[in-house]
């Protein structure tokens, strides 16, 4: 089952990787690698929640309960996931227009939400996962 | 930034700039690192840290457990490593941390616990539970349910 699910997210952003052996873009290749397994150590949320978490792997070290910080656009494919350092509760905010989705705002659905939101609490002391499964719109497992 | 492009110069070191000849080899490691998997486990028998069965792909399945709290050992906790285990068994499993992580100057690995922000050299994963173990900071899991 893998397989072809794999070929279709890779084909989307690397469209030579078909075919015979051939020259691929070693940046391209390296950016897939950073989408998979990239980690930042020392996030920082902040009151106005302008620090963007870009990377596969987010450990939030700095902050006050209550700041915030900004997941990155939401496109398909894409997962990020948040840990805090402490038991601290931050709020995860969505892009306010993404131009991939005609510039509408992101929107989230928290665990059990009736109805999606632009925002979402992360508690403190665990992993929160942030997938996107589809433009625009992200879920998360808390 | 350092760490990714460590993260990556590890299977690649070529993976950088425009079009170029990869190591086909290393692209094959790279995949077996996010994509490998391994069935039929049996917890090693006794709990300890000693018996504790050594995981080594990114999703294993733990189907055998002859008693309560039998082991598993996790890899080393290398920063961008995520490790899925899933107990799908009746009985209880003890998860360990490495006690001596090479990368990370012989210190033990440890695991931080849900809502917890100290870490400890075993968790347990209750029966029928997946867990996942992230790795973003050098000899530290982060427990994920």
């Amino acid at each position: 089952m893998s397989q072809p699910i794999t070929e279709t997210l890779l084909d989307q952003y690397l469209p030579e990787w078909n075919g015979a052996p051939k020259l691929i873009t070693g940046q391209l290749l390296g950016n897939m690698v950073s989408a998979e397994i990239s980690v930042e150590s020392d996030f920082a949320v902040t009151p106005d929640g302008s620090h963007q978490a870009t990377q596969a792997l987010t450990q939030i070290t700095g902050g006050n309960p209550g700041d915030s910080f900004l997941l990155p656009l939401a496109i398909p494919g894409t997962q990020i996931n948040v840990y805090i350092t402490t038991l601290a509760t931050f709020v995860a905010n969505c892009q306010p227009s993404n131009p991939n989705n005609g510039g509408l705002p992101d929107i989230i659905w928290p665990l059990l939400a009736t109805i999606p939101s632009t925002s979402s609490d992360v508690n403190g002391a665990i992993i929160q996962s942030f997938y996107c499964p589809k433009i625009g719109v992200w879920f998360t497992n808390f | 930034m350092d760490i990714i492009n460590s993260q990556i110069d590890k299977y690649l070191t070529a993976w950088h700039g425009g079009p170029q000849l990869i190591s086909g080899d290393r692209l094959q490691k790279l995949a077996i690192e996010l994509m490998n998997y391994e069935n039929g486990i049996q917890a090693g028998v006794g709990g300890t840290l000693a018996a504790a069965y050594p995981l080594k792909a990114r999703y294993s399945i733990v189907n055998f457990v002859n008693n309560e709290s039998d082991s598993v050992l996790l890899p080393f906790a290398i920063p961008g490593s995520i490790i899925n285990v899933a107990n799908i068994t009746a009985k209880g499993i003890t998860v360990y941390a490495q006690a001596e992580n090479p990368h990370n100057g012989g210190l033990p690995d440890s695991i931080f616990p849900i809502a917890s922000s100290t870490g400890v050299p075993s968790s347990g994963q209750s029966p029928f539970v997946s867990n996942i173990y992230y790795c973003i900071v050098k000899g530290q899991w982060v427990l994920f349910f």
